[in-house]
């Protein structure tokens, strides 16, 4: 219980560290968010730049930054004028959030069973197969497998809309091209982890106790063959939840990761602050759950 | 075992740790995961409109996807002839223009109200160019206001007091401006969006965000529904338009978004009706494109050159800067790279812009080149230095031209091009700083007059960004603003434009831009090409029963 109540708090304050980091690197770059290519009066740039408080000494811009954040407001936008950075992730979290559900649900639920079954039956043609699969699962980037999904299934068969989001229809392709990758390496690892347990001697040592293969495999061999695939489940859901920047650009989705990516390009330092705040938030969350669940998983690991 | 293993795990579900139990908690999550899908009835008409706008307020903002949105909500005394883009009666039904061309007089209708029913009169008008003039404001394109009288004075805080500007209401129907000059293409320049009239209650209450706090009064054809982040922006018809009647759209979608490949597919599946934006078109596809009978391109008001750095040797030397220019092909290059039939050419005001011929440039030349290189001191492009050159990345385009530019140079005159591609922030920064040798740079024209690009390059201009300053150049501008006499006024700009493009040459103009646009004819009309890619969203109309016009039916 101390264990869970002290990582609870650690997970706010790192996250305010990271960002605070953030917040000073975006600063040391040169040059100013609203640098254009057709120079404006300078009146108008130093109108902006006083709304923004840029024109202040970094430490002050960083306590105004600072007592907005413990509010809960993550400031305006330096890029997009008209909302702030609370309004466009109030608006694409849930976008991004409901992709990287889906994705996740694919991730496992293809990974998991073809991982099992693979392990199952080690160095049959299956296996192989499976092998294969996995492979080109990992290796082909999403940049391919998404055009490539929209070309055969979108402009040949016209089963599912090209790009764009709304409706169920719409987010088929975009969460198979985003699960399929995930799966491969759920796959990889259950196969891995279940392959190496039914080595182990403690499944020998049920065996030989007599317990059914069922009973083996199920209460002993998945349990501790799927860790890895539960510690990778944190970091994979992080990944999926904050938004696929190259999904998100081919599919032509209003989720996070656009934003998280130009933000960088649009020099729109609340953007990328906001974003890695938050990224981190769920990243700490995420880690203190898996944690919990090794914990649960794995008599090994117990803690206070 | 396998086979047992399957048939008792289907007898047993959901036992803790079973791979069963994972799978199912994928199901899950599938279910949530898709519940959070909803779908909701598509647009009259729906645009793909390029980049996500920055901003909507018609006052501050620089897009041209973002200018689309704001003039099918506001609307000033002038709005554009969607045909040829020349101005017509706006929100002011009439005007006279004083003899010594410098005082407008212009005369609103008289049944003109705000979507949300308030009327709209001189006040507002008055109201709405002080915001923009005001430096406070922070409004990039508050130099568009340099031409009514003191707005130079009061954005650049000369004068503090707004109502300094030369804008005043006779009556509550009738509004008087005073210009700085005459200024042939007036009516055109206040049909752009910073001289729109927007809701000073409305401004004054909810501040720098108002676009954002509904229902926002608008004096345009349109009101705004709604505004997803890079999604969409949703207008419907405002009944209360002094011209409602002839709006035939009862609802339009703004699609934005940055990736032209997506935005062709969702054009070829239906997803939007429109292409509106050069940016939403595939480069590399583009010449397959254009055979399509839906795909059109026409000639835009922009020009794609590079800058000399002509503070630093060897730019400084007019006669360097001339070989290099009379050494590039431009025809090969568009024919080869940029592939839009784009317009090679030597000038930097594309020709007929507001019927202004330019002068001749440097033509392709590269014996006189060698020789003007060595009479430089560099016979062969022995000695020259490496050429720095700078350019922005996220589109190939400028890769692939720097890239020619670099073998050009090579084979003809033996020196040396490094290249050195950079993001856009920190590309305009050098750009800025003058820190480069050569520079990638384009401009777009605000109006049709050659202003608009020969002002580039007084030597005072924030936009100059090359280093060069001509006291006779700026001169004869000066002289050119001050004639009132059209081909008078044209000769002295040709004088000035022959000295930027042929004697000193501080750019190298590569070649015009096209414009493109995408849309099936057989089914809607309204949407023209011209000059400055203006395309109001009010003069869209469906064909309903009409036979396929010329080009026949556009393929899916």
């Amino acid at each position: 219980m101390n264990f869970v109540l002290r990582r609870l708090i650690q997970v706010p304050l790192v996250a305010l560290l990271v960002a605070s980091l953030c917040f000073f690197l975006m600063h040391i770059l040169p040059g100013s968010p609203f640098d254009r290519e057709r120079a404006g009066p300078a009146a108008a740039k130093a109108a902006v730049e006083a709304r923004y408080h840029l024109d202040k000494p970094l430490p002050v811009q960083y306590l105004y930054w600072l007592s907005d954040v413990v509010r809960g407001d993550l400031g305006p936008s330096l890029k997009y004028r008209n909302h702030s950075v609370n309004d466009i992730l109030a608006q694409t979290l849930p976008v991004s959030f409901t992709l990287g559900w889906l994705a996740f649900g694919v991730a496992l639920g293809v990974g998991v069973p073809l991982g099992a079954w693979a392990a199952l039956r080690p160095g049959s043609w299956g296996d192989w197969c499976a092998a294969f699969l996995v492979l080109l699962g990992v290796c082909v980037p999403s940049f391919i497998v998404g055009p490539l999904l929209i070309l055969i299934f979108s402009l040949k068969l016209g089963w599912f809309p090209a790009a764009l989001w709304g409706g169920v229809s719409n987010a088929v392709l975009p969460v198979t091209a985003l699960g399929l990758f995930f799966a491969a390496r759920v796959a990889r690892l259950a196969r891995e982890g279940i392959t190496e347990t039914l080595r182990s001697e403690f499944i020998m040592a049920v065996r030989a106790k007599g317990a059914g293969e069922f009973r083996v495999l199920t209460r002993h061999a998945f349990r501790t063959g799927l860790l890895p695939v539960v510690s990778y489940c944190g970091p994979m859901l992080a990944d999926l939840l904050t938004g696929s920047f190259v999904i998100e650009t081919v599919f032509q989705i209003p989720g996070t990761g656009t934003f998280f990516i130009n933000a960088f390009n649009n020099k729109d330092y609340t953007m990328i602050v906001g974003i890695t705040l938050l990224y981190a938030v769920l990243l700490l969350s995420l880690n203190l759950i898996v944690d919990l669940a090794y914990a649960w998983l794995d008599p090994r690991v117990r803690h206070d | 075992m396998p086979r047992s293993w399957w048939a008792r795990i289907r007898k047993n579900p959901g036992r803790p740790g079973s791979g069963w139990s994972v799978f199912a908690l994928g199901l899950l999550l599938l279910a949530t995961g898709l519940s959070g899908c909803h779908s909701e009835p598509r647009a009259d008409f729906a645009i793909f409109n390029g980049n996500e706008p920055e901003t909507i307020d018609p006052q501050t903002l620089t897009g041209q996807p973002d200018g689309r949105i704001a003039a099918s909500l506001f609307e000033g005394l002038t709005r554009f002839n969607p045909t040829n883009a020349r101005a017509q009666p706006g929100l002011a039904h009439s005007w006279t223009l004083s003899p010594d061309g410098r005082t407008y007089t212009f005369h609103l209708r008289t049944n003109l109200t705000w979507s949300t029913g308030e009327p709209i009169r001189a006040e507002d008008f008055v109201w709405s160019w002080q915001r923009a003039i005001d430096p406070k404001t922070g409004a990039d394109y508050a130099g568009q206001l340099f031409y009514v009288k003191n707005g130079e004075a009061i954005n650049t805080n000369g004068v503090t007091d707004v109502k300094q500007l030369g804008i005043r209401a006779l009556d509550p129907f009738t509004v008087q401006v005073e210009v700085t000059q005459p200024t042939p293409f007036f009516l055109e320049l206040i049909a752009s969006r910073i001289f729109t009239v927007v809701p000073r209650w409305h401004v004054e209450k909810y501040g720098e965000n108002w676009i954002r706090h509904g229902p926002v009064p608008c004096s345009g054809a349109f009101q705004l529904v709604d505004w997803r982040v890079n999604d969409r922006v949703r207008v419907r018809k405002n009944p209360r338009y002094w011209d409602a009647a002839n709006v035939d759209l009862e609802t339009v979608d703004f699609r934005s978004g940055d990736n032209a490949n997506a935005a062709l597919n969702i054009y070829l599946t239906g997803g939007v009706d429109c292409i509106i934006d050069k940016t939403a078109m595939p480069v590399d596809l583009l010449d397959e494109l254009l055979k399509r009978p839906d795909v059109q391109k026409f000639p835009y008001l922009a020009t794609y050159f590079l800058r000399f750095n002509t503070t630093k040797a060897p730019y400084s030397d007019p006669r360097v800067r001339q070989a290099i220019c009379l050494v590039v092909d431009k025809a090969r290059i568009t024919a080869r790279t940029t592939r839009a039939g784009e317009i090679p050419t030597d000038t930097l005001t594309p020709p007929g812009t507001g019927g202004y011929q330019p002068p001749a440039g440097l033509t392709r030349n590269v014996a006189r080149a060698r020789e003007l290189l060595a009479a430089a001191g560099y016979p062969e492009g022995k000695g020259f230095p490496v050429i720095e050159y700078t350019y922005n990345v996220g589109t190939k385009l400028h890769e692939q031209v720097a890239i020619e530019l670099k073998e050009t140079l090579a084979a003809e005159l033996g020196l040396r091009l490094e290249l050195h591609p950079m993001e856009w922030g920190p590309y305009l920064r050098e750009m800025n700083a003058l820190n480069f040798d050569m520079i990638r740079g384009s401009w777009v024209g605000d109006y049709e007059y050659p202003n608009t690009f020969l002002d580039l390059f007084t030597s005072n201009n924030g936009n100059n960004r090359t280093g060069w300053k001509n006291p006779e150049y700026d001169r004869l501008l000066g002289e050119a603003a001050a004639t009132v006499d059209t081909a008078a006024r044209f000769e002295l700009l040709r004088r000035a434009e022959t000295l930027l493009i042929h004697d000193e040459v501080p750019i190298l103009c590569l070649h015009h831009y096209v414009g493109v646009f995408a849309f099936d004819r057989t089914k809607w009309t309204g949407i023209f090409p011209n000059l400055i890619d203006e395309h109001p969203v009010n003069a869209i109309h469906r064909l309903t029963g009409a036979k396929p016009v010329a080009g026949g039916e556009a393929r899916r």
